[in-house]
Formats: structure tokens, sequence, C-alpha cells
């Protein structure tokens, strides 16, 4: 019989071990092994704890380097298995949730901004970017003003930043998730996944459940008895769903996050772009709006 | 600093104290504290606080809870997370083992922080649902401690039970009921699942975690 553990293989005839075959010592190939197959690191063979073999043969010279060393190679199993689980799609996630971020911060600052713009020069029609870049093309040649020139040049960092993350999110989900991009625009789409978790998660969701990610709280009112489902969660940002009538909103977004759902199975499964995809789901929600809201003039009988 | 007054639990390294007129509960550190850790110093030993509101077995043993851990006992600690409570039953078992399983990688990296501190703190990335996927790594152990956010945490715990408790040994589940069901009340999902663990455990009793930690309960039992 043979068993294989981390530091040897043993032939055994019975209980009896009739020879090792010791790897070398070497944590990173030892890890390498351990990605491989689950080769044994406790317990014992031949009635012997590995403990006491690895130094009767030789693996270490005591029990304390070989705690030592097993502490250490299972600490680099698991740093190993969390870099080969960051994948394209927490890329991504990690992007939009920064952009989201960033987005609340350049907010705020920029209101910061023109708060003390105005205090020195009264009231301005200019915001955020423009309103930097005046500050930053008159304050200069004045002199003084510093802290508000330093302010105004890193709100417009921010900006810089804002739009190169945006460009890079835009690539990358066109190639993580073409279907999902082209159907809920690629940061609709990034937030859906960073709700999901994974490219993964999210294909495996009914769609239903699409419809309503995000809307947590309504959600658990409603299963709580106290209050009407929701009708949507982030997909509200989708344009077919926020410029459609309050009335239509729940229908449409029911059809809105179908084909989301079936866009994101392509994208996780099949990686292959359907562009009849969009004109599909332009067609069902144009049918339901004529349904919903006949012509006038069409006779209604 | 003074010699304070330290009041032992029934578990070694572990101790209760008064602080400001409220009773705190502390462990005896294994390694020096991490910045930012709360700690008391009494001669030349150094405590931490165990915060209950964070930690559910802190909870539990204020609540007068026996819970067998020795100091070379091995524990198998289903859903480590961040390694806050994971840090604690490490410095409770300085020469036994506690083997960490996870299965985020986020609260991962913090674990792996402070595990590579403790030499007696193993980490696993792996769903605990998926026992044999780290059967090579932990042995028979005495003591499981579970505490996940997933559905079918009985399930979890029969299946770890059955691959990795010794005989006699014993378990500590905390069921979070709005991981299974967010409608029914705690009480009765707690009632449910400790029914599946019939057969394979025999129940001690059971803690409800208020005020601690609202929608959970702590199952108490022992390998048949």
């Amino acid at each position: 019989m043979q068993i294989r553990t981390w530091f040897g293989v043993f032939e055994l005839t019975g209980d009896r071990i009739d020879s090792v075959e010791l790897v070398p010592k070497d944590t990173d190939l030892i890890t390498g092994l351990l990605l491989e197959e689950p080769l044994l690191m406790r317990g014992k063979v031949a009635c012997t704890d590995l403990r006491d073999l690895a130094v009767e043969y030789g693996f270490v010279d005591s029990g304390d380097e070989y705690d030592r060393l097993l502490h250490e190679l299972n600490i680099e199993l698991v740093k190993k298995q969390m870099a080969l689980a960051v994948t394209p799609d927490r890329q991504v996630i990690a992007a939009v949730e920064a952009l989201d971020d960033i987005n609340e911060t350049t907010n705020i600052l920029s209101e910061r901004l023109k708060e003390w713009y105005m205090l020195n020069h009264g009231e301005t029609r200019l915001r955020g970017v423009e309103l930097a870049n005046h500050i930053l093309n008159t304050e200069y040649a004045c002199g003084g003003q510093e802290s508000i020139s330093s302010f105004a040049s890193s709100l417009i960092g921010l900006y810089e930043t804002r739009s190169s993350i945006e460009k890079s999110l835009k690539d990358n989900m066109e190639a993580l998730a073409p279907n999902l991009t082209n159907i809920a625009g690629y940061i609709l789409g990034a937030r859906l996944l960073s709700i999901a978790g994974s490219l993964e998660k999210l294909a495996s969701m009914p769609s239903s459940t699409v419809q309503v990610l995000g809307a947590n709280n309504a959600l658990f009112k409603h299963l709580k008895g106290k209050a009407p489902s929701p009708k949507h969660g982030v997909i509200f940002r989708h344009p077919f769903i926020n410029s459609a009538p309050k009335k239509l909103r729940g229908k449409i977004a029911r059809a809105v996050a179908s084909k989301i759902s079936i866009a994101v199975r392509y994208d996780c499964y099949s990686g292959q772009l359907r562009k009849e995809f969009e004109g599909e789901l332009e067609a069902k929600v144009t049918g339901i709006r004529k349904k919903n809201f006949p012509k006038p003039g069409k006779s209604r009988y | 600093m003074n010699e304070l007054e330290l009041s032992g639990t029934g578990l070694d390294n572990v101790f209760t104290i008064e602080l400001n007129g409220s009773k705190r509960i502390i462990t005896k550190s294994l390694v020096t504290a991490a910045s930012g850790e709360k700690i008391i110093r009494s001669g030349s030993e150094e405590y931490r606080i165990w915060n209950p509101f964070h930690s559910k077995l802190a909870a539990i043993l204020l609540k007068n809870a026996v819970i067998p851990l020795m100091k070379d006992s091995a524990v198998l600690y289903l859903g480590a997370a961040n390694g806050t409570t994971v840090s604690h039953v490490s410095d409770i078992v300085p020469d036994g083992t506690v083997y960490g399983v996870e299965f985020s990688p986020r609260a991962m990296q913090d674990l792996i922080h402070v595990s590579t501190r403790r030499t007696n703190l193993i980490p696993i990335l792996a769903d605990a649902m998926q026992p044999g996927s780290y059967r090579n790594i932990v042995p028979e152990v005495d003591i499981i401690y579970q505490d996940v956010a997933q559905r079918e945490q009985a399930r979890i715990a029969v299946r770890n039970g059955e691959m990795f408790l010794k005989k006699g040994g014993f378990l500590v589940l905390i069921i979070k009921s709005r991981s299974i069901d967010v409608n029914r009340k705690t009480r009765d999902v707690a009632a449910c699942e400790i029914k599946l663990l019939e057969g394979y455990f025999e129940i001690l009793g059971f803690i409800d975690l208020e005020p601690f930690h609202s929608g959970h309960v702590a199952v108490l039992a022992k390998r048949t």
C-alpha cells in the first residue's frame, strides 16, 4: 500500500513501512504539490504520528522544526489558493466599488470647493471640474490662495482617476461579460456583479433575484409581510426602467432582469456575444408599453 | 502597573475582571497583542479584552456555559472569519492546535495575518459544507466550534462531526437563524436545526445569545 504525505511517499506492507521517498524540503515545491493533490498533512502512518516519522526518517531534525515548517506550509498554501482565486470578475468588482466611492467623494469635495470659492468671489455658476480648472487658471496668476488651488488640483486629479477607471472598467467588462455589458451597460453590469459576488454567482441566480438585487431592505420588509414586493433593485438604473411610466416599471424590470440573466449565463458558460439579445429586449419592452397604453385612435374593443 | 483582581472562569487562560464597574472577560495573550487591541497588564502578563458583542464564544462564556477547552485541545473552528474569536481560542489552547476554516478570501486575508504570529493556528481556505476537501489537513479533534453564515448549519455540523470529532467530543454550534430563514422566529429555526443533530449528537443544552447577539442560539452537544 502507498500513503502519500506532504514530506514523502510511504510504501507499506500491512503496518510495516518498507520504504520512504522523501520530498525536498522546499516550501514552494511542496505547496505546489498540495495544490494538485491532498497529500496527508496530519495523522498516522503505520500507527505512528507523521511528526515522529518525519524526525525518524530525517526529514526534519526535531519535532519543533516539524511544527514550524508545517505551520508555514499551511499559510503558504492558503496564500497560493487565494492568488488563484483572483479572477477577472473580482478586478471588475474592485473597480466599480472604487468608482462608487470616488463619485461620492468628488461630489462632497466639489460642493466644498464651491462654498470656499463663493466666500471670496460671490455666486458662481461653475461646478465641479469646471470650477476647479477656473480656479487653477486664475488663482495661481493672482498669487496667494495656495490652499484653494491645491484643493482644486486634487479634485481634478480625482476626476482624472475616475475617467481612467471608467475606461478600464469598460474594456474589462466587454472582455469579461460582453452580453451583460451589451444589455445592462458596463457600470450597471459591474454593480450587479459586485452585489452577487462573482460572475458565476450572478449566472446561477434566478432572474427574479436579479430583478431585486440591491433592494435588500425592501425585500425583507416584503417577506415579513409589511410591504408590497420591490419591483426593482439596482437595475432601476437601466434606461428602459427609469424612463418608463411608474405603472409599467415592474413589468419592464421583469423583462430586463430575465434578459440580463440569460446574458450573464452566456458570458459565464460560453463567452460568445449574442448581439440579437439587445433587439429582443427592446421589442419586448416596446410590446409591454404598447399593450398597456394603446395608442389613441386605435379601437379598444 | 498594579496587580489586578482576576477571577478564574473554570477555563485555563480565561479570566473575568471588574473594570469601571462592569464585568469583562479576558484571555491571557499567547503572543504580544497587535496594535489596536485592547489589553490589560497585570504584573508581567498581558491580557486581551474579549468583546462579547463581537464574539459569540465570549457571550456564551459570560452566560456561564461550561465548554471543555483545555490548554492542549485540538479545535476545529468552522467560520473563522477575520480571526477575532479564533485568536482568543488560540490563547486558550497554547499547547493545542486550532484549525480555522474560512471560505471568504477577503476574511482569509485577515486570518492569515493572525495565524502568521500564532503557531498553534492553522488557516484553511475551504467550504465547511465540503469537509472532505480538508480531510488531509485536519486530524481527529476534541472540539468543533461552528459559526457559519450558511444555510443547512446542522448538516454542516453533522458532516464535520462525523469526519473529525472524536467519540465524546464536544460541539459548540452557533445557529444564525437569519441565514436559514429571515421570517421564522429564532427559537423555531433553532428547534428544527437541533432536531437534525439528534442521532449524531447528545444535546446538552442551548443558550439564547440575547442581548449580545440577536437572532443567534448556541447549541452545546456531545458526539455519541
